[in-house]
C-alpha cells in the first residue's frame, strides 16, 4: 500500500479528535436524544392503534420499548452520525484546512472510521446511562410488578447466549448466576457488552457497509459537489425512517385487526426489525457501489 | 515554482470562478494576489493547495496538487481566510500540528508568537480576531513549508502587527520558498511583495514583478495601477 503510514493516521487522529471531540460527542448525544423521541413516538402510535397493552406490565413495556430502541438504534446511528460526520469532513469550514493536511485519502478515511467508532461507543454509553435511569424509575414506581428473567431473554436474544465465549467460562458462570437472580444485572451486562463490543462489531456487515459508503462518498465528493453527498445521505436517512415508521404502524394495525396481543406484536417486531436491518445493509452497499463507479469515472476524467 | 496552464474552476456548473488562468510564479518570491472581493483569489489558493480540484494543467513545484500526495501536502501550508476556531491554546494546536509537518520549526513559532505578543496559554476562541489571526499565521509560518499560501492574513490585525507580519514573512523568504498572499488591502503588502498578480473577471489582469510594472506603467504604486487597469477594463467592456 503506497504511502500508508500508521504514525500519520495517529497524528491525524490526534489532530482531528483534539479539535472536534466536543462537537463530536455533542452530536452523538443529540442524535441519541432524537432517537429516543422517535422511539417514544413509535411506542405511542402503537398504543394509540389499540395494540393490547393490558397484558403487558409497565416494566415489560418499557423493556419492549428499549428493546425496539436498541435494536434499531445502531442502524439509525450509522446513518445519522455519519451523515453529520460527512458534513464535518466535506462541507464545514474546517474541511478546507483538513483536506490540505498531509495524509492520503485512505489515511483520512481511517481517521474518520476510528472517530466514527468512538462516536458509537459514546452513543452506547449514553444509552447505558439512560437505560439504567429508566430501569431505576421502573423499580421505584412499580416494584411489585413482574420482572421475569425469561422476558429479557426473549426480548434480547443476545443475552446469555455467548457470555462464556465473551467473558470466559468462570465469569460466564458467574454472570449466568446473576442472570437467574437479578435481571437488572443481566440487562446491565448486556449494555456493558454493547459498550465493549458495540453492536456494530456483532453486526459487522452493517458497520463495514456504512463505513464503505461514507468513505467512498468522502473520496468521491472531495472536489466541489459535496452538497450532493449530504443530500444523498439525507435521502437515505429519510427513506429509512419513513420505511421504519410505515412498517411499524402497519404491523401494529395488523396486530389490532387480528386481535393479537402485545407479546405477539412485539415478538414479531423483532423479526420485522431484523428485516429492516437488511434494508439498511443493502442500501449503503448499493450506494457505495454506484459511488465507486462514479468516483472512478471522475478520476479518469481528471487524468486526461 | 508554481505553473498554471488554462486552470479553470467552477463551484457550480455554468458559473465559472476561474476561467483558463495561466500563471508562472518562480520560487524565491513573495506574491501579492490582488483583486476585488469574490473574484476568485481564495479559490485559486485552495486549488494550489489541493483543497479543491480544478481543470487544466497546474503544478506546484513539480507536483500536481490534485493528486494530494503526502509529500506535496507536507510542502504546502494554506492559511484560510476563515479558519475554524477551536477551544485550545496555540501551544496545544502546535503540539498536534507538529507531527504532520517534518519541517516544523519550534524556534520559528516561538519567535513569531513573541514578535506578535500572542499569549500562549489563552484559548483561540477567547482571543480577539487580530490575536487569532496572529496566532494562526505564526503557526503556519512555523510549519516552515516551501509553499505558504495565505488568504487575507492581515484581516483584523492592528497597524503594528501588520508591520511585524511583513517583517516575519520577509525574513522567511529564500530561493526555495514561495509565499502567495491574497488580499484586497494592497497597503498591507507594500514593501513585502515583489511580484503582483491582479485578478479581475475570472481571469488574470496583470501578473508581473514590481520592477516590470514600474517600467510599464511609470509607477510602482500598485493601488494606482490596479485602479487604472480595472477602470480601463470596465470602459472597454
Amino acid at each position: 500500500m503506497e504511502n500508508f503510514s500508521f504514525e500519520r493516521i495517529c497524528a491525524l487522529l490526534r489532530y482531528d479528535w483534539t479539535l472536534h471531540k466536543r462537537k463530536f460527542l455533542m452530536t452523538s448525544l443529540i442524535v441519541m436524544l432524537a432517537y429516543i423521541v422517535l422511539a417514544f413516538v413509535c411506542f405511542l402510535v402503537s398504543a394509540e392503534l389499540g395494540v393490547d397493552t393490558v397484558n403487558a406490565s409497565l416494566p415489560n413495556k418499557m423493556v419492549q420499548m428499549w428493546s425496539l430502541y436498541f435494536a434499531t438504534a445502531s442502524s439509525v446511528m450509522f446513518i445519522v452520525v455519519t451523515t453529520l460526520l460527512t458534513e464535518k469532513f466535506c462541507y464545514s469550514r474546517s474541511a478546507t484546512a483538513y483536506l490540505s493536511l498531509p495524509g492520503t485519502s485512505l489515511e483520512k478515511y481511517c481517521v474518520m472510521a476510528v472517530e466514527y467508532f468512538i462516536g458509537l461507543v459514546s452513543v452506547q454509553f449514553i444509552g447505558l446511562v439512560m437505560f439504567l435511569m429508566t430501569m431505576g424509575l421502573g423499580f421505584l414506581c412499580v416494584p411489585e410488578l413482574d420482572w421475569n428473567v425469561n422476558y429479557f431473554a426473549n426480548v434480547w436474544p443476545y443475552i446469555g447466549m455467548d457470555l462464556d465465549k465473551l467473558f470466559g467460562e468462570q465469569l460466564g458462570e458467574q454472570l449466568a448466576t446473576i442472570k437467574h437472580s437479578t435481571p437488572i444485572y443481566l440487562a446491565l451486562v448486556q449494555q456493558l457488552k454493547n459498550l465493549v463490543w458495540i453492536s456494530s462489531m456483532m453486526e459487522p456487515v452493517d458497520w463495514i457497509a456504512s463505513i464503505a459508503l461514507h468513505g467512498v462518498i468522502c473520496m468521491f465528493f472531495k472536489s466541489n459537489v459535496q452538497i450532493k453527498a449530504i443530500l444523498l445521505e439525507l435521502l437515505l436517512l429519510v427513506a429509512f425512517v419513513i420505511v421504519l415508521i410505515v412498517l411499524i404502524c402497519g404491523w401494529a394495525g395488523y396486530a389490532k385487526m387480528n386481535n393479537l396481543g402485545a407479546d405477539y406484536f412485539f415478538g414479531s417486531l423483532d423479526n420485522l426489525i431484523a428485516a429492516i436491518k437488511y434494508y439498511v445493509y443493502l442500501t449503503p452497499v448499493l450506494a457505495a457501489a454506484f459511488c465507486y463507479i462514479f468516483y472512478r469515472q471522475l478520476r479518469c476524467k481528471q487524468a486526461k | 515554482m508554481i505553473k498554471t496552464n488554462n486552470l479553470t474552476y467552477a463551484y457550480v456548473k455554468g458559473h465559472t470562478v476561474l476561467d483558463r488562468i495561466s500563471l508562472d510564479m518562480p520560487s524565491g518570491h513573495v506574491y501579492g494576489l490582488l483583486g476585488r472581493n469574490g473574484i476568485g483569489k481564495s479559490t485559486l489558493l485552495k486549488l494550489l493547495s489541493g483543497a479543491l480540484l480544478g481543470e487544466g494543467k497546474y503544478l506546484v513545484g513539480d507536483r500536481d496538487p490534485r493528486r494530494r500526495e503526502v509529500d506535496f501536502q507536507q510542502s504546502v501550508r494554506l492559511v484560510p481566510e476563515n479558519e475554524a476556531l477551536y477551544d485550545i491554546d496555540i501551544r496545544d494546536y502546535a503540539k498536534i500540528t507538529r507531527p504532520l509537518y517534518p519541517t516544523f520549526s519550534d524556534e520559528m513559532l516561538k519567535m513569531a508568537l513573541a514578535e506578535f505578543q500572542v499569549p500562549q496559554d489563552v484559548k483561540l476562541t477567547e482571543m480577539s480576531l487580530g490575536q487569532q489571526k496572529k496566532a494562526l499565521v505564526s503557526l503556519s509560518l512555523a510549519c516552515n513549508t516551501p509553499y505558504i499560501f495565505m488568504d487575507e492574513p492581515t484581516n483584523g490585525m492592528d497597524i503594528p502587527s501588520k508591520s511585524i507580519f511583513r517583517k516575519l514573512v520577509a525574513g522567511m523568504i529564500d530561493e526555495n520558498r514561495t509565499i502567495v498572499i491574497s488580499t484586497h488591502q494592497v497597503d498591507d503588502l507594500v514593501g513585502l511583495m515583489d511580484y503582483v498578480t491582479i485578478m479581475e473577471n475570472n481571469g488574470i489582469l496583470l501578473s508581473d514583478s514590481l520592477e516590470a510594472i514600474g517600467q510599464k506603467y511609470g509607477t510602482e504604486d500598485i493601488k494606482q495601477v490596479f485602479c487604472r487597469l480595472v477602470s480601463n477594463r470596465n470602459l472597454n467592456h
